[in-house]
Formats: C-alpha cells, sequence, structure tokens
C-alpha cells in the first residue's frame, strides 16, 4: 500500500501538484489520466523519490524506492549497452539474480543488439521487462502503451492484470481509455495538478464523459470541416 | 570551422566568468601552470615524458563524445564534422607537442601525433550497430560500454608492452600499465541517467563501494598481462610496479567519486584541474579522495536516500 498526504509540488512560482490525498492498495490498478502538463508525471516521479514534494509519502515497504519499479515514457540507453546487459544492470541494482533471460523474453527483442539502436517501441518493452524481472511490488507505468505495437499492447494489458493478481499495487497512465478500462480498479481524473475525479470501475464512463466534455469540448466544430 | 572555434572561445570565456575568473587572467593562469607543473613534471618524476605524452592522449580523448560527433556531422556538410573533432584534439596537443619538442622528445611527439590520430580514425570504423562481446557484461555499464568503445586502443598498448619486454624497457612497461589506467577512467566519462542510479537499492556508501570495487576489479584484470610482464622480466622493480598499479588504482577510485560529486552533472572543470592537479603529486589524493567522497555522497543522497 502507497499513502500519499497533502502532496504538493511545485516547480518555481508555478504549483504543479496540489494537496494529493490519495491511497493505492495491493492488489489493485490505479489510473492515472489527465491532460499533458496535468502533473502525471510529477506525482509519479514524487512517488520514486526522483523529485523533492511536500507532504508525505508512506508505504508497507521502506524505503519504496527499493520495491517499486518506474517506466518511464521514454527510457534512456547507453550507446553501447545491450539489451541483455541492460537486464543485468536492472537485476545488478536490486540485487537480483537474472535467470532464464531468453524464456523470460516474451517481446521478442533481440537481446544481443544495442538498446540504442531498438525502435521507440522495443526500447520501452525493454525498459518494462527490466522492471519486471527485478520482481517488485510496486509498480508505476508512464504511457506504456505509446509507440508500442498492438499484439504487445495486448500482452502489457494482461502484464498488469497478472500483477494484480500477484497481490502488487500499480499505477499506469494512459491516454488510452480502452487499455485503462480493461485493467484499472480505479481511475483518477488530474486536472491542473488537482484530482478532479477518482472513481471505481462502475464509474469509468463518468470520467471518460468528463474529459471529453472538458477536454474537446466543441473544439471540433472550431475547425469548422467540411 | 573559423565560426564554431569562435564560438568554443566564446563557450569557455563564459564557463570562466560563471567560475568567477577573468577569461584572459584564466588563460594566462592555465597556462602558467601548464608551463609550471610541466617543468615539475619532468624535474622531480621518473619516466616523466610518458607520464606527460599519456595525460596529454587523455586530454584528447576528453573533447568527443557520441551525442557531440552526432551534431558535428549532422551540422556540417561533408566531412567537416570530423575535420573539428580532429582539429580540436590536435589544439588539445599542441602546447604538450610544443612541450615534448622542447625537450626533443622527437620520437614520443610523433607516436603520440600518430596515435592520435590513428585512434580517432580506427572510431569510426567501430561505430556500427553490431554488438561487440566483452568480458564485463556481469557488471555493466562503465566497463562493458567503454570496453566497446576503446577496445581498439587497449590492443596497441599490449602491443607496446610486447616491445617494452623486447628492448629491455621497463619505463615504456610502466609507461603501458598506466596508460590501460588512463584509458579505464576514460570509461567513467560517461554520465548515466538519473534513473539509473536511483534502481540501485543500495546506501550511497554501499552504491560507492559496489562502483569502486567493480572498477578496481575489472581494471585489475586489464592490467593483469601487463602487471605479470613486469613482475617476472623486472623482479628486482617489483615494488615500483607495484606502486605505480596502486596509484594509477588510485586514480580510478578518486575519478569515479569525482564522477559522483558531480552528479547528474559531468565533471566540471575546476573538479578536473584539481585532479590534474594530482598527477605530478599523487599524495594529494590522500586528501582529495575524501573530498569528493564527501561531496558525491550529499549529491546521491537524493537518489538513494
Amino acid at each position: 500500500m502507497i499513502t500519499l498526504s497533502n502532496l504538493s509540488k511545485s516547480y518555481g512560482s508555478k504549483l504543479v501538484l496540489k494537496n494529493i490525498q490519495l491511497t493505492f492498495q495491493s492488489g489493485k490498478v490505479y489510473g492515472i489520466v489527465g491532460e499533458n502538463g496535468a502533473g502525471k508525471t510529477t506525482l509519479f516521479k514524487c512517488i520514486a523519490g526522483l523529485e523533492n514534494y511536500a507532504g508525505t509519502i508512506e508505504s508497507d515497504l521502506i524505503p519504496l524506492k527499493n520495491h517499486l519499479g518506474l517506466l518511464l515514457t521514454e527510457p534512456f540507453y547507453f550507446d553501447r549497452i545491450t539489451g541483455r546487459e541492460y537486464l543485468q544492470l536492472m537485476c545488478n541494482a536490486r540485487m537480483v539474480e537474472l535467470k532464464q533471460v531468453d524464456a523470460k523474453n516474451i517481446f521478442d527483442l533481440p537481446l544481443d543488439q544495442y538498446a540504442s539502436t531498438y525502435s521507440t517501441g522495443m526500447k520501452k518493452k525493454l525498459a518494462l521487462l527490466g522492471i519486471l524481472v527485478q520482481n517488485n511490488q510496486y509498480y508505476i507505468f508512464d504511457e506504456p502503451y505509446n509507440g508500442v505495437d498492438i499484439h504487445s499492447n495486448m500482452l502489457i494489458t494482461e502484464i498488469i492484470l497478472k500483477l494484480k493478481q500477484l497481490g502488487k499495487t500499480v499505477l499506469v497512465s494512459s491516454h488510452i481509455f480502452s487499455t485503462l478500462r480493461d485493467t484499472c480498479d480505479e481511475i483518477i481524473l488530474l486536472k491542473n495538478g488537482e484530482i478532479a475525479q477518482q472513481v471505481d470501475a462502475d464509474s469509468f464512463d463518468l470520467v471518460e464523459n468528463e474529459m471529453k466534455k472538458t477536454m474537446i469540448g466543441n473544439k471540433i466544430e472550431q475547425l469548422e470541416l467540411k | 570551422m573559423k565560426y564554431y572555434f569562435q564560438l568554443q572561445t566564446i563557450f569557455w570565456s563564459r564557463r570562466f566568468r560563471e567560475a568567477g575568473f577573468n577569461p584572459l587572467f584564466a588563460a594566462i593562469f592555465l597556462v602558467s601552470i601548464f608551463v609550471g607543473a610541466s617543468f615539475f613534471l619532468f624535474k622531480y618524476v621518473d619516466r616523466a615524458p610518458y607520464i606527460f605524452s599519456g595525460i596529454a592522449f587523455f586530454l584528447t580523448t576528453l573533447t568527443s563524445n557520441k551525442s557531440k560527433s552526432d551534431f558535428l556531422s549532422s551540422t556540417f556538410k561533408d566531412t567537416l564534422g570530423k575535420q573539428i573533432e580532429l582539429a580540436e584534439k590536435m589544439l588539445v596537443l599542441t602546447p604538450f607537442v610544443v612541450f615534448l619538442l622542447c625537450k626533443l622528445e622527437f620520437i614520443l611527439t610523433g607516436s603520440l601525433i600518430l596515435i592520435t590520430c590513428t585512434s580517432f580514425l580506427m572510431r569510426f570504423g567501430f561505430s556500427g550497430g553490431k554488438s561487440i562481446p566483452t568480458p564485463f557484461s556481469k557488471h555493466p555499464f562503465e566497463f562493458a560500454v567503454g570496453f566497446r568503445r576503446l577496445f581498439w586502443l587497449l590492443l596497441p598498448i599490449y602491443g607496446l608492452t610486447c616491445i617494452a619486454m623486447m628492448y629491455d624497457n621497463y619505463n615504456l612497461g610502466v609507461f603501458s600499465l598506466l596508460a590501460v589506467i588512463a584509458v579505464v577512467i576514460n570509461f567513467y566519462n560517461e554520465v548515466e541517467d538519473e534513473l539509473f542510479v536511483w534502481n540501485f537499492s543500495k546506501s550511497v556508501n554501499q552504491f560507492l563501494g559496489y562502483k569502486i570495487r567493480i572498477g578496481l576489479i575489472y581494471a585489475t584484470s586489464l592490467v593483469l598481462p601487463i602487471l605479470i610482464a613486469l613482475l617476472v622480466f623486472y623482479l628486482s622493480n617489483w615494488w615500483v610496479t607495484l606502486a605505480f598499479l596502486v596509484v594509477g588504482l588510485a586514480f580510478l577510485s578518486t575519478y569515479i567519486v569525482a564522477k559522483y560529486a558531480a552528479f547528474p552533472q559531468r565533471i566540471n572543470f575546476v573538479d578536473g584541474l584539481v585532479i590534474m592537479i594530482c598527477i605530478p603529486l599523487p599524495v594529494l589524493l590522500i586528501f582529495i579522495f575524501p573530498y569528493f567522497y564527501g561531496r558525491a555522497k550529499n549529491a546521491l543522497t537524493v537518489f538513494l536516500p
């Protein structure tokens, strides 16, 4: 479980997150949605401890970061490091032994090629694999579906469901609402750094409608398409 | 090319000003330091020309990296980007070459220029996408990445060791040992993304200890052939050989902690200068190492609380 209390974050005078109160239970998947700049990635970075913040973040496993797998939107790779070595690095970092790496390569990545030569989707899949082989208790997936092919999208959805089944806590952000509908127990709508809505699976339509209303509105009409 | 170097002049002037120095004064100061340190090295340190050449070569390797090469290649037409890179290296080499020529070290001067040019040209021959096998995959990334980047440089250094043994030149053997360590230090020029450090479930002390331990083990494995050759062929000098090894590894350890003292930025100019000053006076490492270690602990606490 992860509990955020009065979490606020500002860059200079700009308040990016305002008094966020959230509890993430074990065995549940939470979808974080919102426009670009709503504060999703900042929220994830605060939870990971990569950003300073005001307020408190507590977890049942301490320190939280040692049990957290963080998939950021654009994973970083060195020029001359192979996929296999990247996975080794991720395991070394958490003192986990890397076993049967080829069997675990469910995305069929060319592990002996340099990771920096991978396509955007392959890079994302390698980064995802990297945090999965660490066997974390908590997972944050920031836009896991971006740039990934349809087969891998389906696989990622199944991975998230499996993690949930294993009692892990999973936070996912996505701009593809249908993927959240398939995986999440709760969806949290962030707007200007605040929680605009927090609903469970029965009320996902409410969030989707709210997003359509506020984010799309009559913008299509403004195009005057003929 | 001219405009590029004008921009570099402006860039360095800004850096000096930001560090609180007048650019002209700083330039005069640096030249004075260089001349003073060079005379000191040649007067008081054994095998000074080799150490001096090693430092010169090491500095030329600092002038280029992948992102810079890519930028220059994509910005300038034809081979101009490559010419600029090579010109930068020659610029760095110039004061060393002048000094070596003044000391009548003609063969060493020629070798230095040749190795610099060859290493620069060979780098492009190995910049393809195929992965080069490395014995350092168990503990990525510095040695795995660095070895692939600079393995071609290690081969002629090992060749130098063979020549040293064949012609009974102990100094050249020691030079090749130090050259390998200089190459290894260069492995640590790559600064990783913050997430790579954050990922470690270690305390700061454990993390730095792990980095230093892996660095020392892998560096020793790379110098091992040279070390064995020196110990076998020059057994009476065993303590001098081991002393050079210890000093080299002390420099490596200091460079590792200096890197993390500046993290997530690169080692800055002043810190680089501090390390350079230790080259003729390695005893200073006793004070410099704890200084950088303390700073590294502060810098890493954010990522490894």
